[in-house]
C-alpha cells in the first residue's frame, strides 16, 4: 500500500484534506493517534451541528446527516476495527452510520464528540424513561455552554419523571426553543423559572394562565390540546396590550371549544390581507388571513383570530406580508 | 486536451511557438526553464502579484533572466504549469465553509496526478506555496480518498501516522540526542542494574 505522510503537509493543505472527509471519515481518523485527533478541529468543527437523540437510541449525528450509535453489538458480529478512545468496537454500517460497541456511559460518549469536533451540543431529543442520569449529568456540566434546543419526548410520562425532567430542564441553559411533545398526565402542575424563546407543548392541557404569564419573554408560543379559554385568550391580548410579552412574534393555541361559529368577532372577514409568519432559525411559517386588528399605546400592531379550533395571534412585522 | 499536448514548453526542449500573447519565464531549482502565458499565470495569486509587481514588458520578459522559483523543482513547476495553461481561464474557485467540501476531480486532473506519491507531496507543497486554489483542492481531495474505507490501522499506514507509543519513542530518543548526558545517565543506570545493584545513588 502506498503511504503519504499527511501530517507534514503544509497547514492549509492538510485542512483541505480533511476538509474532504466526512465526520465518520474524521472519527476513524482520529483514532489512529492523539496527533490525527489533535488536528481533526483544523476543519472548523466547532461549526458542526451536533444533536442527540435518545429516542430510539443512544445516537449522536452529526451536521443532521452522520450517525454514531452507541449500542451493545452481539458478541458474534464483526467489528471492522477496534478503537483505543472509549475502548470500543466498531463497525460501520451503512454509509452514514457508525455503530460503536463500548461499556463507556452515554454521557462519557456525548462529550467524546463534543470534544474531538471542539463543537457544543445543539439539540437534544431527551426520552426521559432512559439514560435519564447520563443525560442530565451531561446537562449539568454543559451548564455554561448551554445548549440550542431540548425536545422532551415519550408517549406517556409519569408526573414525577416529568417533574424531574422539567427540574433539570429548569437548570439548563436552553437558548432557543423548549418542546414537550409527551403525554402529560391530569392534574399535573408545574412553575417555570425561565423558559427560551421557543415554546412548544404538544399537551398543554396542565399549562395554566399563570404559565402563559411565566412565558412572557418568549417570541414563539404553541400550546397544541389547551385548556386556556376565551376569557384568557382576551385576558393575554389585554397583558399584550399593557405591555407584557414584549418579545412576543406569534402566539397559537387550540381547544376543541373554539370556533367561529360561537365566537364571530373573532374573525374579520374584510381584512385579506395574508400574513405569513416566519419561524426563527426554522424553515416553517404560520398563516393568517382575516385577522382581527389590535394595537398598543406605542403602535405596534397585531392581528388575532379563531381559524378552525386555533386561536392565533400575530404581532406584525413589516416581513409578514406574503 | 490530454497531458502530454498541454501548452506548457520546456525552453531547452523544444521550439517555441510564435504567439503574439504575453508569457513570463521562470525558472525552477534546479535551473528547468519554462514559458507561461499570462492568462495561466491568473491561476496562482503568487505569481499573478509578482509579475504584476515587477511590471515586465515583452522585451523585458527576453531580455532580462528568467524568475526563479527558488524552492520548486523542475518536475513539479512542469506538472504546476501544465495544470495551469489547461486551466486557464477558469475562474478561481470561492470556498463555502462546507465539510465535506465536494471536489470533482476533471479527467485531466487525474490523469496529471498519475504520479507517485513523493511527487505528489511535492505537487501539494507547489500548489500551496504558490497559492493555486483548484490544484490545491484536486490534489488534496486525491489525498483524502485515500483514506475511503480504511480502518485506524490502515491509515496509520497509508498516512504514514505514529501511533502515541511510536511517538513516544521518537520523543524519547530525540531527547536523549540533544542531551548527551541524559543518554550516559541512563546507559549507567542500565549498566548497574545488570550488575544487580539496587540502588543508583
Amino acid at each position: 500500500m502506498p503511504s503519504f505522510p499527511a501530517l507534514r503537509l503544509p497547514h492549509v493543505a492538510l485542512t483541505e484534506v480533511l476538509r474532504c472527509l466526512d465526520p465518520i471519515d474524521l472519527f476513524i481518523f482520529a483514532q489512529c493517534s492523539s496527533k490525527s485527533s489533535f488536528v481533526v478541529p483544523l476543519v472548523k468543527s466547532e461549526s458542526f451541528r451536533i444533536d442527540l437523540d435518545n429516542e430510539f437510541g443512544k445516537i449522536i449525528i452529526i451536521n443532521k446527516d452522520y450517525r454514531f450509535s452507541l449500542e451493545k453489538i452481539d458478541e458474534h458480529t464483526l467489528f471492522d476495527f477496534k478503537c483505543k478512545s472509549m475502548n470500543s468496537s466498531v463497525k460501520r454500517d451503512r454509509e452514514h452510520l457508525l455503530t460503536i460497541s463500548s461499556n463507556v456511559g452515554f454521557e462519557t460518549f456525548i462529550w467524546y464528540f463534543c470534544n474531538l469536533f471542539k463543537s457544543p451540543m445543539r439539540t437534544i431529543t431527551f426520552l426521559p424513561v432512559r439514560d435519564f442520569d447520563q443525560i442530565t449529568a451531561f446537562l449539568s456540566k454543559n451548564d455554561q455552554v448551554g445548549i440550542e434546543e431540548l425536545e422532551i419526548t415519550g408517549y406517556k410520562l409519569t408526573e414525577n419523571c416529568l417533574r424531574k425532567t422539567l427540574d433539570a430542564v429548569q437548570r439548563t441553559k436552553i437558548s432557543l426553543a423548549l418542546s414537550i411533545k409527551s403525554f402529560v398526565p391530569e392534574g399535573f402542575v408545574y412553575k417555570f423559572e425561565k423558559l427560551p424563546e421557543r415554546l412548544q407543548l404538544k399537551e398543554s392541557h396542565w399549562f395554566t394562565m399563570s404559565n402563559l404569564m411565566e412565558a412572557s419573554n418568549c417570541a414563539h408560543i404553541d400550546l397544541h390540546k389547551s385548556s386556556l379559554t376565551i376569557q384568557d385568550m382576551k385576558e393575554f391580548m389585554s397583558r399584550w396590550k399593557q405591555g407584557e410579552f414584549p418579545n412576543l412574534e406569534y402566539f397559537q393555541a387550540s381547544n376543541d371549544s373554539f370556533n367561529i361559529t360561537d365566537y364571530p368577532g373573532f374573525e374579520d372577514r374584510q381584512n385579506t390581507v395574508q400574513r405569513n409568519k416566519r419561524i426563527k432559525n426554522s424553515s416553517s411559517s404560520r398563516y393568517m388571513t382575516r385577522g382581527v386588528k389590535l394595537q398598543r399605546d406605542n403602535g405596534q400592531k397585531a392581528e388575532y383570530r379563531i381559524f378552525g379550533n386555533w386561536f392565533q395571534f400575530f404581532v406584525l412585522s413589516e416581513w409578514d406580508i406574503c | 486536451m490530454s497531458v502530454e499536448n498541454a501548452p506548457v514548453v520546456d525552453v531547452d526542449e523544444a521550439a517555441i511557438p510564435v504567439e503574439k500573447k504575453m508569457y513570463y519565464r521562470f525558472e525552477s531549482n534546479d535551473k528547468k526553464e519554462f514559458r507561461v502565458s499570462e492568462l495561466a499565470i491568473q491561476q496562482s495569486e503568487t505569481l499573478n502579484r509578482l509579475v504584476e509587481a515587477m511590471g515586465y514588458t515583452s522585451e523585458d520578459v527576453e531580455n532580462k533572466p528568467a524568475i526563479a522559483i527558488e524552492n520548486i523543482d523542475g518536475k513539479t513547476l512542469k506538472l504546476v504549469f501544465q495544470w495551469c495553461e489547461h486551466h486557464k481561464g477558469e475562474a478561481i474557485p470561492v470556498d463555502d465553509g462546507s465539510v465535506p467540501k465536494i471536489v470533482e476531480i476533471p479527467e485531466f486532473d487525474a490523469k496529471l496526478m498519475d504520479i507517485d506519491n513523493g511527487l505528489l507531496f511535492k505537487l501539494i507543497w507547489a500548489a500551496d506555496y504558490l497559492n493555486i486554489v483548484q490544484l490545491l483542492n484536486v490534489s488534496c481531495k486525491k489525498v483524502a480518498n485515500m483514506a475511503q474505507g480504511k480502518t485506524p490501522a490502515q491509515l496509520r499506514r497509508v498516512y504514514l501516522l505514529p501511533s502515541d507509543e511510536e511517538d513516544e519513542a521518537a520523543k524519547r530518543a530525540a531527547q536523549e540526542a540533544q542531551d548527551p548526558r541524559a543518554r550516559e545517565v541512563e546507559e549507567e543506570f542500565e549498566e548497574r542494574k545488570r550488575q544487580g545493584g539496587n540502588s543508583f545513588f
